[in-house]
């Protein structure tokens, strides 16, 4: 039984509210609004890209009217999301000097709206990572290079870049992982929904078959394998008839549920900046069945991790039956009750 | 991602040098028009060629042809993308059968130098409106 004193911070990332917001039903101001007002942070993580028009250049009085909004809303700043654009032109890839100055732009809109932490993306490499460290020491954020599927702790970039942590030790830099790539099985509201959408039972049961082969191993190690599985999937759409409906449960099956153990977190922990509680479904017992809470937890726990975990619903991208604001309440009620169980105050 | 959404309900306009419709962008954070990889429209089953279509968001309007070099314009999440199309013209009925593929660069997940790219298609049927200049 561990007992620790310290645990980490709840959250929420907006794009748990992806539909609500893409839908305009709620504006960015009005979701910072509803998340105070239901409980669902403190912490309060943004994808720059996805809330803010003109994105990384911010509109005269942005930054203060968000400051006041997120005071208001008696939250805190968890993360910014900040993207690795790497192919922004369609016939290469930018080059390392392009690409710092792309995610400086983003390191200076962090800072000047005052985030701590900014999410960073694999096109980072360990030496573009060294080079962007000076900058978030000036701006005083810290780097976290997201984790996230089809990549895992196993992917020869991300042990390279633990490496490179190991060797400059700042405390400005650091991982963030994902819950998805972690997962220990298909999201069972996903399969529901799409056979509820018409989709074959065969193509189901294959799709699910095919997912646990993979799950199996070996693990993604590079873009090769990535490739592999991506048209292995194309391969069972067009075999099975799938068409347009099955295109994006096909391609989420390698590019969101990643084939980690929950348990191999472990040795990342203690670069851990932020985590993306990324999750899918609640089932009736309050758990969240193919995201094992109390091992991600208790792992995390153990590594006396105090930052924010940012509840992160996907769920959205196929169910648009239930709420998102009561999914992402759902995940941190789950949460809270597994804290509680590991942690004595 | 949000296919439902992708043709925005009686948005075909009949114009004097055309016609238009608007399009919501099916990924859930703005991309530089430069990733916008394919528009491929078809109303009543006439194709619109490549050269006579214009894309138009946030006050900037590009040949679809020259897109590719607008890394430093975005369709943000929230606007319509007006695609319009020159020099031809609707049949008169009541009805009209809009068909749209949209086709994406995801600039953040390159595999192998080159980033993936997500297509999404819809069908509608609307009526056409008349341009009021």
């Amino acid at each position: 039984m561990t007992i620790a004193l310290a645990r980490p911070k709840l959250g929420v990332t907006l794009y748990s509210f992806t539909p609500y917001f893409h839908g305009r039903q709620y504006s960015f101001w009005e979701l910072i609004r509803i998340v105070g007002e239901r409980g669902l942070g403190p912490g309060l993580e943004v994808v720059g890209f996805q809330s803010i028009r003109g994105f990384p250049r911010l509109p005269d009085g942005f930054a203060t009217q968000f400051r006041n909004a997120v005071q208001s809303a008696g939250l805190e700043l968890s993360a910014l999301g900040a993207n690795a654009d790497a192919g922004l032109h369609p016939d290469r890839l930018l080059d390392d000097d392009e690409l710092e100055a792309y995610m400086l732009a983003q390191l200076e809109t962090a800072h000047a709206l005052g985030f701590p932490t900014v999410r960073v993306q694999y096109s980072v490499t360990p030496d573009l990572m060294e080079r962007l460290l000076p900058h978030a020491e000036r701006l005083d954020v810290v780097l976290g290079m997201e984790i996230h599927a089809p990549h895992s702790v196993h992917h020869p970039d991300m042990l390279a870049l633990l490496e490179r942590y190991e060797k400059l030790g700042s405390p400005h830099l650091g991982f963030i992982p994902d819950w998805g790539s972690s997962l220990t099985r298909v999201p069972p509201s996903m399969l529901a929904t799409y056979r509820d959408l018409g989709l074959s039972d065969e193509l189901l049961e294959h799709f699910e078959e095919q997912w646990k082969e993979f799950h199996r191993g070996p693990i993604v190690q590079n873009d090769d394998d990535q490739i592999a599985q991506l048209v292995r999937m194309a391969e069972l759409g067009r075999e099975f008839d799938g068409g347009d409906l099955a295109q994006n449960l096909l391609m989420q099956g390698v590019g969101l549920f990643g084939h980690q153990k929950p348990e191999d977190w472990k040795p990342f922990l203690p670069w851990a900046v932020h985590v993306h509680g990324k999750f899918y479904d609640i089932d009736a017992d309050g758990n969240e069945p193919s995201i094992p809470h109390d091992i991600v937890l208790r792992d995390l726990v153990e590594a006396g991790y105090t930052r924010y975990i940012s509840t992160e619903w996907e769920g959205w991208h196929w169910n648009t039956k239930d709420d998102p604001f009561d999914m992402v309440a759902k995940q941190q009620s789950l949460a809270r009750r597994t804290l509680d169980s590991l942690v004595r105050s | 991602m949000f296919r439902d959404r992708l043709i925005v309900d009686d948005s075909l306009v009949a114009e004097d040098a055309g016609y238009s419709i608007r399009a919501r962008m099916p990924w859930y954070r703005a991309l530089p028009l430069s990733c916008l990889v394919e528009i491929t429209l078809a109303v009543d089953g006439a194709t619109a060629p490549a050269a006579a279509i214009t894309v138009e968001t946030d006050g900037v309007a590009l040949p679809l042809g020259s897109t590719a070099e607008a890394t430093d314009r975005s369709w943000f999440v929230l606007d319509d993308l007006v695609i319009r199309v020159a020099g031809a013209h609707l049949t008169a009925r009541a009805d009209h059968d809009v068909d749209l593929t949209v086709g994406l660069r995801l600039p953040y997940l390159p595999i192998k130098g080159e980033p993936l790219t997500m297509r999404e298609h819809l069908r509608k049927t609307m009526p056409a409106k008349e341009f009021q200049s």
